[in-house]
């Protein structure tokens, strides 16, 4: 069967493959025709919209969108102000002085003891 | 009990250890007891949280074993960070613990190499160190 054949049971589905070389030489002048919009009773709603809704006779204005309505509530949330301070990792060497230094070599001296006590674990240097 | 004293001790049960696990762990606590006293006379502040991190963390077992070797090897700290990154996935610890944990470490590692000075007793750059480099990106990680 070629491509552009229709089969019985694309017909069925309602599927109409399109001729892999037709291309449409106009295109049909859009059609501004007026959408009456009337509310599911089960479609949920955002909370954000739900007090400030337009009515039925506010949605047969085209200018209104629910971006609009969205974009119209300036959102108050502090805690998303500002962006999370970078972690601070110190530079010990800018800060350390002398007496660092020295309160610090018992631990350099710990080394060695720790070596040798490890050393049954083959911990080495 | 002087600080000589409860070094020796700790050390005694780092050779009685039966296994390198159990040796750590009291090396571990020997290196946080003389990091206590070296951070307080060094006029440190924050000096109990700090610890306490490093050890909820057990991250003194890793500066022990750092010391015990002279450097920190990035293999070891890979493993590490593989177990904390399972502690965290079943909550047994915070990210803001574990964050705290691995700087505590980065610190004190930091303050022992420039204590040892250029010698080989143990060293810690802050330039092309892989391990540190891995320590600090997971704790970037887990910054918000």
């Amino acid at each position: 069967m070629k491509s552009f054949e229709i089969s019985r049971g694309q017909v069925g589905a309602g599927i109409v493959p399109v001729a892999p070389h037709a291309v449409p030489t106009s295109l049909p002048a859009p059609r501004a025709d007026k959408v009456q919009l009337e509310p599911a009773a089960n479609a949920p709603v955002a909370a954000g919209l739900a007090h400030t809704a337009p009515s039925v006779g506010q949605q047969e204005l085209p200018t209104t969108t629910a971006l609009d309505v969205l974009s119209s509530q300036k959102a108050d949330a502090p805690h998303r102000r500002g962006r999370t301070a970078a972690l601070r990792v110190r530079d010990v060497k800018t800060e350390a002085d002398a007496s660092t230094k020295r309160a610090f070599k018992p631990l350099v001296e710990l080394a060695g003891p720790l070596q040798d006590a490890l050393a049954q674990f083959g911990i080495k240097r | 009990m002087t600080p000589e004293t409860v070094a020796d001790s700790a050390l005694s049960q780092v050779r009685a250890a039966p296994s390198l696990d159990e040796a750590l762990v009291h090396a571990g606590q020997a290196v946080v007891h003389a990091l206590r006293d070296a951070m307080k006379a060094a006029g440190i502040s924050k000096i109990e949280p700090s610890l306490a991190a490093l050890q909820a963390t057990q991250l003194d077992r890793l500066l022990a074993r750092s010391l015990a070797e002279g450097a920190v090897d990035h293999r070891v700290v890979r493993r590490e960070l593989d177990r904390l990154m399972r502690a965290l996935s079943s909550r047994a610890i915070a990210a803001a613990d574990l964050k705290a944990g691995i700087l505590a470490f980065d610190e004190a590692a930091q303050r022992i190499a420039l204590a040892a000075g250029r010698g080989s007793a143990f060293k810690y750059p802050t330039v092309g160190n892989r391990a540190r480099d891995s320590l600090i990106t997971f704790a970037r990680s887990l910054h918000r």
